[in-house]
């Protein structure tokens, strides 16, 4: 996020797209409806489900699934061709104004309208109340990033921002609400294949990180450019990829095509899978490392607002098990490396030394309260929010998008459109949540279905439903609801034994390599 | 805002704001108020009354919560008034109150043991903790738990399942006999010694228990005994076979090893007088027991070869011989008599008769103990009581009368009435086992009647700073009797020493007993286990030899399940019990039974517990959901006297909105919303909160951990709405709130793992890494170091993240390294 939580009192607009706050950041999502409850923020929901916060939206954009740079492209041409964006600020501030303004004059409202399915009128409210402000935030998910161009859609929410000049202000920002605990901060720790921690470019920087390396590790960095975990599981199958380490995934039932999943990690001579648990993919492996789960070790974790917060030893580890810092420090130790660090707080002062952005990160100043990065030195209060003073590299640039037709759209054999998801009371893969009151109140899978669809099936709320694509099929409990539009399913992916993804294609996003989990054409049948 | 408003707050003059609440001022000033339906994070409701003080000039008392400040207002928070309004409050809302508190088991145990906590701590297989929660309240557990008659177990509603109990003294036996067998009846703490002394007079449970709490407490002990070994009547009047002394003494000895200073083979009244200790010592406690044999008061009676019961016992329990000849009448229908004509099959004696004046059904004596003395051959002559004992200078015949049951006496038992008939019974030896009273010679007579000692409910007797309790101050009752009596002896005695008077700890209880079979119909049966049962004659064969030996582990585990957690789960946290604790407030003040609310109802889901019937209508889950969770879930139905909260249209919570966020459960001040503990994890008695932050999505709430001090576990999620470091300002989900058990999952990975041929086997730390670290540098060295990859995780902490791509690319020499970051 740009912006931090507090900036969410200060919006007078918030617009939400691909993302079903209530159900996947809950408290995010307390706020919003707390805001528009109390009259203090208009909410402009755009999603093709009616998801709860639908139900509090001043103004509800139910485009299709796939549509969203149509969208976002037409509310521009909205802005634009009504005066509405911010000329000074883009004077000042952004590049190739032109571009993204010739690119957007194609997306007419009535073209628009027609590709997202959204009335003319909803989308000009939309664009003026958004352009208004005078703070406008925008929130967006996976519902946007899990597209086959889902780069394509988060560039192009960018560009709505900058046009507006919604960004550097409380109340303003583009707000990504990341998925998982850490996931800001894995990447944030160069658990990418082209970047060191503290996203310093292994191919674009390539002597400031092979000096880098050299001082802080007295080690010779590789230069040769890593594989995502696309290509891993590719080298996997292919036998290129011999020795695997995997930490703390499952990939058997969170990645995409589960079966050819299964199929590269059967093939990998050699894999080690390290967790709390015999998982799916645990079971596949040569050597499990038993780990410690969260409330038995003491850490960072980095939130979706880049607030570095510490996590703190509750209790004791079952058994043997063993806290993972510990267990990757002992495995480099018997690799003959010299490493010597007495405690994860040991580590945070080596990161405060590599990333920049974490600078003046400790654990005495944690113990005060988070740290919101960039946090370059010990007396630097944090950055709650991001551009107040402009932009790191003097100007920003907009990236105008064209919308692409989704990879797959439905057809007579595979008439309706599945999309994959979490459910607010499992997480993930469920190896967590599965083991607790919730797998009791949800115990397997269920199918949203549109009542409209039910009625044309025969289909009861509870009977089992089967949901086909090209690639697999699953079955689950049929849940009627409106929620989800006619020729729509949602099918939620904890259920290792009903795995969503048996559903979803190896399709990715073309620059991040993000699955594009939100579009799968299917049919629907009673099971 | 300004600090201009001038108010005099319990005769202190402070300074508020404009519009300040009384409540705030006082928070502000460090005066806590009770409150219920008050919650600074809400919006005012007003409702519960419980914040009342008195303002002067003001007629009636005004509610600090709804109450601003104005310029030179009089506060008075705790006066007389105050204290006895907000006792009525709490009185009222008590009235309109069904539930039980504590379970019943715990509430029949003499000594308030922890009976839920101890035994389903043994049933989760955590024997340790349930040692420590045992010891909270019952000292000396593996003696207590092979003679207590167990009342606990008489009162415990597995009879209406079952028609049995659930075996609480056999639980409490087999963790007491744990800690002995490892060597460590528990961590001696550090004891703060607060600088005061007490003298304790007597060495029995009463006397070791109250050493025990007193020295928790960090007073300097000295335990006086007449006698030299500790134990009392567990040591000098209960027989091995029942308690070996090896058992007690270790059991005393831990208690000892806490830091008590003893004086054995030292009276009182002959070594050390009464004012000599109250010299020396802040207090006195008198626990010297009932050591008087009480006399037939029948002629003959001092003749050569009449015992005392518990005479004749203390020399058995002394190892010392006695003469009994062969045949031997035990008179009284007592555990004391049960023992005594026992011991005498024992001792040799070749025909024992138990003579009792009324029918077996009313022996006080246990049944078990009856049963055994008649399975080893004792006769029993029952409707028979003795008029004459007869002999030539030692006793050769006595001469009994029999009775017959007239009507009930005081205690409820029907009278004997005598019916002019006799017989005689020609015996050697008679054993008078009818009672025991108190030896009060060593008392100055201003402290007794003669009989008794006098005291009052607190412990406290006529003379300042001396105390009394245990068999002394009650008259003969059972050994955890006198532990409970110990221990709340010490409390008073504590108060006094700290607050200048005597006081008995309060605890108030909403109490049911209108239960029976027919509210556990759904239970499932599962009798109780026994142990395995002796013959008398293998008995007699090894005749001071121990013979129960228990419940074994299985049975144990087995056992302790069947408990059904009675009690309110919220009983340690719930604020009306506190506040009714703190008042003294009585639930019973005023009469029960005319519920207004007709619609009660329990619903439970699986994350927590509705049970409207604990509903004190203060609206706080009501504001919690709306104003803290958005939801609205919830709302006061039916106006009026019906009100009652629920989801609207009466619809069942599940298919209501609610979204099991927790917030309504987590403010709820009594136990109308409570965690459901469908893990089967324990609710402690202590534990201790852990701030850190939830693992589930990267909103990143700030949660406190409760962990229970006993087991080191999990028990509990919630936030604080107050944290200063806190992100999610006390709101959370039900991942963050419900969804923790898995920590504590069985099918946790505890031992690295290698496959071999297809399966796994466990494997030591050194093995698996090494074999990791062999064949990674084997593939980096043979095939490249790309042909190395690693996934890290977004659920892994910044630092094990930053290691494992270091180790990928310096330690392996590759850049392989990503995450699900699109996940
Ligand atoms: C034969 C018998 C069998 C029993 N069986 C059971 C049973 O199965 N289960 C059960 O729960 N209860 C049983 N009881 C009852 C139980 O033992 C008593 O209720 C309990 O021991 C009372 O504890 P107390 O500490 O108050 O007194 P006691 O145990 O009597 O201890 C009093 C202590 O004071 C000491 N003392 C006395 N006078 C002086 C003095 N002047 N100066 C210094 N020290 C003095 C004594 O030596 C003794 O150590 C039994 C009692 C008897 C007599
Ligand atoms: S809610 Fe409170 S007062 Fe009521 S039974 Fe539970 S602990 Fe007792
Ligand atoms: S079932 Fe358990 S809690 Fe209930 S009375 Fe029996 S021992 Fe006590
Ligand atoms: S759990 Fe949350 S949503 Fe449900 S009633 Fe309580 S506060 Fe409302
Ligand atoms: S409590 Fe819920 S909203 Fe908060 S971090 Fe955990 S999963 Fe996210
Ligand atoms: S009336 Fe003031 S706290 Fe309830």
């Amino acid at each position: 996020m740009t912006n931090d939580y507090e900036s969410i009192r200060h919006a007078d607009v918030a617009l939400v797209i691909g993302s079903n706050t209530t159900e996947n950041h809950p408290v995010i999502g307390s706020w919003l409806k707390e805001q528009q409850k109390n009259g203090k923020t208009s909410l402009i929901v755009c999603d093709p489900r009616r998801i709860e916060l639908d139900d509090f939206a001043d103004i509800k954009v139910r485009h299709r699934s796939g549509s969203d740079v149509a969208l976002l492209n037409g509310l521009m041409n909205i802005i634009i061709s009504e005066g509405l964006y911010e000329s000074e600020f883009v004077e000042k501030n952004v590049e190739k104004f032109d571009e993204l303004k010739n690119l957007v004059a194609e997306y007419t409202p009535g073209k628009v309208s027609a590709i997202t399915g959204v009335p003319e009128q909803t989308l000009k409210e939309a664009a003026r109340t958004y352009a208004k402000g005078p703070n406008s935030a925008i929130f967006y998910t996976m519902g946007i990033t899990q597209h086959k161009y889902g780069t394509n859609n988060v560039k192009t929410v960018a560009n709505l921002a900058l046009l507006c000049g919604m960004l550097g202000r409380p109340g303003t920002g583009v707000n990504p609400l990341r998925g998982q605990n850490n996931v800001q901060g894995a990447c944030d720790m160069g658990c990418l294949p082209a970047l060191l921690p503290g996203y310093l470019n292994i191919a674009k920087s390539t002597e400031q990180a092979v000096e880098k390396v050299k001082k802080l590790w007295n080690a010779k960095l590789p230069t040769a450019p890593g594989r995502s975990i696309v290509k891993i599981i590719e080298g996997a199958a292919s036998g290129e990829i011999k020795g695997l380490f995997i930490m703390g995934e499952n990939p058997m039932v969170s990645d995409p095509d589960t079966n050819h999943v299964r199929h590269a990690l059967e093939n990998t001579e050699f894999l080690v899978v390290q967790d709390i648990f015999l998982t799916e993919t645990a079971q596949l492996a040569d050597v499990v490392f038993p780990a410690t789960c969260w409330a038995e070790k003491d850490g960072t974790f980095t939130n979706t607002c880049r607030a570095v917060q510490r996590i703190r030893k509750a209790v004791n580890a079952p058994g043997e098990a063993r806290p993972d810092w510990e267990i990757i420090l002992d495995l480099a130790k018997a690799c003959g490396a010299k490493w010597n660090y007495s405690s994860p707080a040991d580590v945070m002062e080596e990161i405060s030394r590599f990333v920049p952005q974490y600078g003046g990160v400790s654990y005495d100043r944690l113990d005060q309260g988070p740290l919101m990065w960039p946090c370059p030195d010990k007396d630097h209060p944090g950055t709650p929010n991001l551009y107040t003073t402009g932009f790191p590299r003097g100007k920003a640039t907009f990236v105008p998008c064209e919308w692409n037709e989704p990879h797959e759209w439905p057809d007579a054999e595979y008439p309706f459109l599945a999309t994959t998801g979490r459910s607010l009371y499992h997480y993930h893969t469920g190896t967590m949540t599965r083991r607790t009151p919730s797998a009791e109140f949800i115990k397997s899978l269920y199918i949203e279905v549109n009542p409209e669809d039910a009625a044309a099936m025969g289909l009861g709320e509870g009977d089992d439903v089967k949901v086909t694509s090209r690639r697999g099929s699953v079955v689950g409990e049929a849940r009627i609801t409106d929620r989800v539009p006619p020729k729509m399913v949602f099918v939620p992916f904890h259920f290792g034994e009903q795995p969503a993804n048996a559903l979803t294609a190896s399709v990715w996003d073309i620059s991040t390599e993000t699955p594009a989990y939100k579009i799968n054409a299917v049919k629907v049948e009673k099971a | 805002m300004d600090r201009d408003v001038k108010v005099i707050l319990n005769g202190k003059e402070v300074f508020g704001y404009r519009g300040q609440k009384i409540l705030e001022l006082c928070a502000e000033n460090g005066i806590e108020i009770p409150t219920l339906c008050y919650d600074p994070h809400l919006t005012l409701h007003g409702g519960c009354s419980l914040c009342l003080v008195e303002v002067k000039g003001a007629r009636n008392l005004v509610r600090a919560c709804a109450m601003p400040i104005n310029n030179g207002m009089e506060i008075q928070t705790m006066t007389d008034r105050v204290y006895g309004a907000r006792q009525l409050a709490l009185q009222l809302l008590l009235s309109d109150h069904v539930g039980d508190c504590r379970p019943p088991c715990q509430l029949a145990c003499p000594a308030r043991g922890d009976v839920k906590g101890y035994v389903n701590y043994a049933a989760e297989g955590e024997y340790r903790a349930s040692l420590e929660a045992l010891h909270d309240n019952i000292t000396l557990p593996a003696s207590i738990g092979r003679i207590c008659p167990a009342p606990c177990e008489e009162k415990c509603r597995r009879n209406f399942v079952d028609e049995e109990p659930v075996s609480i003294r056999e639980i409490k036996r087999f963790i007491g006999d744990w800690g002995i067998a490892s060597g460590d009846l528990g961590n001696i703490p550090e004891i703060k010694e607060n600088g005061k002394k007490v003298a304790i007079v007597g060495g029995g449970p009463a006397g070791v228990s109250a050493a025990y709490y007193l020295r928790r407490m960090g007073y300097a002990v000295t335990l006086f005994d007449k006698e030299p070994a500790l134990g009392g009547m567990m040591r000098y009047g209960i027989p091995d076979y029942r308690l070996p002394q090896p058992i007690l003494q270790k059991e005393i000895d831990w208690i000892l090893a806490h830091g008590i200073e003893t004086r054995l083979d030292t009276a009182l009244g002959r070594d050390v007088t009464l004012d000599e200790l109250r010299k020396s010592y802040d207090s006195v406690l008198l626990a010297m027991g009932c050591w008087k044999s009480m006399p037939m008061r029948v002629p003959g009676e001092d003749l050569k070869g009449v015992l005392g019961g518990i005479n004749f016992l203390y020399e058995v329990n002394n190892g010392r011989k006695v003469d009994l000849g062969s045949k031997v009448a035990v008179i009284g229908g007592g555990n004391t008599a049960m023992d005594a004509a026992r011991c005498a099959l024992r001792y040799g004696a070749g025909k024992v008769y138990v003579v009792y004046r009324r029918t077996r059904e009313e022996m006080p004596a246990e049944k078990m103990e009856i049963d055994e003395a008649m399975e080893e051959g004792v006769e029993f002559i029952f409707l028979a009581a003795p008029v004459a004992v007869e002999g030539n200078g030692k006793v050769e015949r006595i001469v009994c009368e029999k009775m017959e049951l007239g009507e009930p006496d005081a205690s409820g038992r029907r009278r004997p009435v005598p019916t002019g008939e006799q017989f005689t019974l020609e015996v050697d030896t008679v054993i008078a086992a009818i009672g025991q009273g108190a030896d009060l010679t060593p008392l100055p007579g201003e402290m007794h009647d003669g009989r008794k000692v006098s005291s009052d409910k607190h412990f406290a007797t006529p003379m300042e700073g001396v105390f009394v309790c245990g068999d002394l101050n009650t008259g003969p009752d059972i050994a955890v009797a006198a532990i409970g009596e110990g221990h709340w002896a010490a409390e008073s005695i504590n108060h006094f020493i700290q607050e200048g008077v005597p006081h008995r700890p309060f605890e108030c209880d909403v109490v049911r007993d209108d239960l029976g079979p027919e509210d556990f119909l759904d239970e499932e049966k599962q009798p109780q286990e026994h142990p395995v049962h002796c013959p008398g004659d293998v008995r007699l064969s090894r005749p001071f030899e121990e013979y129960n030996l228990g419940l074994s582990e299985e049975q144990v585990l087995r056992d302790g399940s069947r408990c059904m957690k009675c009690g309110c789960a919220d009983v340690h946290e719930c604020k009306l019990r506190k506040f009714g604790t703190d008042y003294e407030a009585d639930p019973e003040t005023f009469p029960k039974g005319e519920y207004s609310r007709p619609q009660r109802t329990v619903e439970a889901n699986k994350y927590y517990l509705r049970n409207m019937d604990k509903c004190i209508s203060c609206g706080v889950c009501v504001r919690a959901c709306s104003q803290q969770a958005i939801y609205s879930a919830i709302d006061f139905q039916h106006r009026g006297m019906k009100t009652l909260i629920a989801p609207a249209l009466d619809r069942g919570i599940e298919d209501s909105t609610c979204v099991f966020c927790g917030q309504c459960v987590q403010l709820c001040p009594t136990g109308a919303l409570t965690e459901n503990s469908v893990h089967g994890i324990s609710r402690p008695s202590r534990s201790r909160v852990v701030k850190t932050i939830c693992s589930y999505c990267g909103v990143g709430c700030e949660l406190n951990i409760h962990v229970d001090e006993l087991t080191g576990k999990i028990w509990n999620v919630t936030t604080d709405y107050d944290s200063a470091t806190s992100m999610n300002n006390g709101r959370c989900c039900v991942k963050g709130r419900f969804a923790w058990s898995f920590v504590h999952s069985e099918d946790r990975l505890r031992k690295p793992l290698i496959k071999e041929k297809g399966v796994f086997r466990e494997a030591s730390w050194d093995e698996a890494l090494g074999l990791v670290a062999k064949k990674f540098t084997g593939f980096r060295d043979s095939s490249g170091p790309d042909s190395l990859a690693f996934f890290t995780s977004a659920r892994c902490t910044n630092e094990e993240n930053y290691l494992l791509q270091r180790f990928a690319r310096e330690v392996m020499g590759t850049n392989n390294v990503d995450h699900c970051a699109h996940l």
